[in-house]
């Protein structure tokens, strides 16, 4: 039998590699509390996390520590997350820790990560899936304690900024061990009345316990399920609980949430008032402007024919003019005469077509007529 | 507001953002004569329709009250209540 003679380090090493290739023991959750506590000059931490039976020795170095919301003391119970692996030098095995939580906020607020981790894996606090608020809602559905002043405060806002709301009312505890499944079933009967066009789910502030109920399971997955769009005003403006991220909208309080939910009736009626007066502005302006148009068209079209009278007159004249000056009666005037046969009228122009004995007819200037005979006819 | 009477009618802020898309039309000036009637008749007829809408709404409160076997509304108003089915 020869056994094996190993040095110290190659020991320690075997036992380092053993340790960082267990997976159970690459990310754990340990808890205990904190006792020998040495906030280093380097920024690191050392010290040891502790139960009643045992002892594990822990070091948080400063690139995770730096925004420790707190500073760890000694006698603190804590939660830790870390990989155990060994500082070689020590020959000591230990936690590596990388977020450290006082435990009474520990244990809820790491059940809220897991929560939110989960549901967000699954799409829940998707923006695609947020359904819009209706600007003008018909009813409007509240899940609230009755009794508290989160209530009262949605109804003044809501009945300020539109006093003809109508309101539906599903009262419910909003704290408690019962709080989330009657949380849950108020949700479920008002989204049941007919008309209800949006949903406030309201809670006054409050200590995490307080606010627990919205932070549940099902009452997360209730509002997801909820087919009417739902705004959330929980707590205080710091307040992010799990209904807040799956709702449709979060308000920062359930005043917020109100102001969210309905416009203001007295600007809208001034909107719509605005908007008819620029409607009924419009025909009247366009009817001016055409018949506007109209008018310099008409104008425009009265010059054009005047100008063409005017030239159609001028010629008319000028062509009158010279008729006249051609005019064969113009030159009665001048002396001439016609002579004509009196039965006939036939024009007589030479003297073979006269006869002595005929009668004639001589036109003077102004229609003066001579009846005559022939008494010779001298050929020229 | 009685939305269950207006179901098929155009949603408020549908019927806004549509009058305002006419009046901006409108205002442009590039319709003919005959569209531009057309077009304030259809605003006009909307802006009624919406103002009719905020005028009949009427203030109302109501809790819904749980019982073992149905829901029933009680109506509260400035202290005021009264059983209503």
């Amino acid at each position: 039998m020869s056994l094996k003679i190993i040095s110290v380090s190659e020991l320690n090493n075997y036992l380092k590699e053993k340790l960082e290739n267990d997976r159970l023991l690459r990310n754990i959750w340990v808890k205990g509390e904190l006792s020998n506590f040495k906030h280093h000059n380097s920024g690191h931490m050392y010290f040891t996390v502790k139960d009643r039976e045992s002892t594990l020795r822990a070091v948080m170095f400063k690139s995770f520590n730096y925004n420790l919301p707190f500073e760890p003391t000694n006698g603190t119970s804590v939660l830790a997350r870390g990989n155990i692996s060994m500082y070689l030098r020590d020959g000591q095995y230990q936690l590596y820790v990388e977020e450290l939580q006082p435990e009474g906020y520990g244990v809820m607020s790491l059940a809220y990560e897991q929560l939110k981790k989960k549901l967000q894996d699954e799409g829940l606090f998707a923006q695609e899936r947020k359904k819009t608020i209706p600007v003008l809602p018909g009813k409007i559905g509240i899940v609230s304690s009755p009794t508290g002043a989160a209530l009262q405060d949605i109804l003044t806002v809501l009945l300020r900024r539109f006093p003809s709301a109508n309101i539906v009312i599903a009262p419910t505890q909003v704290q408690g061990e019962q709080a989330p499944g009657l949380i849950v079933n108020a949700l479920k009967k008002i989204s049941k009345i007919k008309g209800i066009d949006v949903i406030i789910i309201g809670r006054g502030g409050g200590t995490l316990e307080e606010l627990w109920a919205f932070n549940t399971e099902e009452v997360a997955r209730e509002i997801s399920r909820c087919e009417i769009p739902v705004i959330t005003g929980i707590g205080h403006e710091t307040d992010f609980t799990i209904a807040d991220f799956v709702a449709d909208i979060r308000a920062a309080t359930p005043s917020a949430a109100a102001e969210l939910a309905v416009p203001v009736q007295e600007e809208l009626m001034q909107t719509l008032n605005r908007l008819k007066q620029r409607l009924s502005r419009i025909i009247p302006a366009h009817l001016n402007q055409r018949s506007q148009m109209l008018d310099s068209l008409e104008r425009d079209l009265l010059k054009a024919i005047n100008i063409k009278v005017v030239a159609c007159k001028s010629r008319f004249m000028l062509a009158g003019e010279k008729l006249n000056i051609l005019s064969p009666l113009s030159n009665l005037g001048r002396g001439y005469s016609i002579c004509r046969d009196y039965q006939s009228k036939k024009i007589i122009l030479k003297a073979n077509q006269t006869y002595t004995g005929q009668q004639v007819e001589i036109i003077l200037p102004e229609e003066d007529k001579l009846i005559c005979l022939v008494q010779e006819i001298k050929e020229g | 507001m009685s939305k269950e009477e207006n179901k098929g009618k155009l949603k408020f802020e549908d019927a806004l953002a549509k009058i305002e898309g006419i009046v901006s039309q409108l205002e442009t000036g590039k319709l003919t004569l005959e569209e531009s009637l057309s077009k304030f008749q259809e605003g006009i007829g909307l802006i009624k329709h919406c103002q009719e809408d905020l005028n009949q709404a009427e203030q109302k409160i109501e809790m819904l009250v749980n019982s073992e076997d149905e829901n029933r509304l009680i109506k509260v108003k400035n202290g005021e209540e009264g059983a209503c089915s």
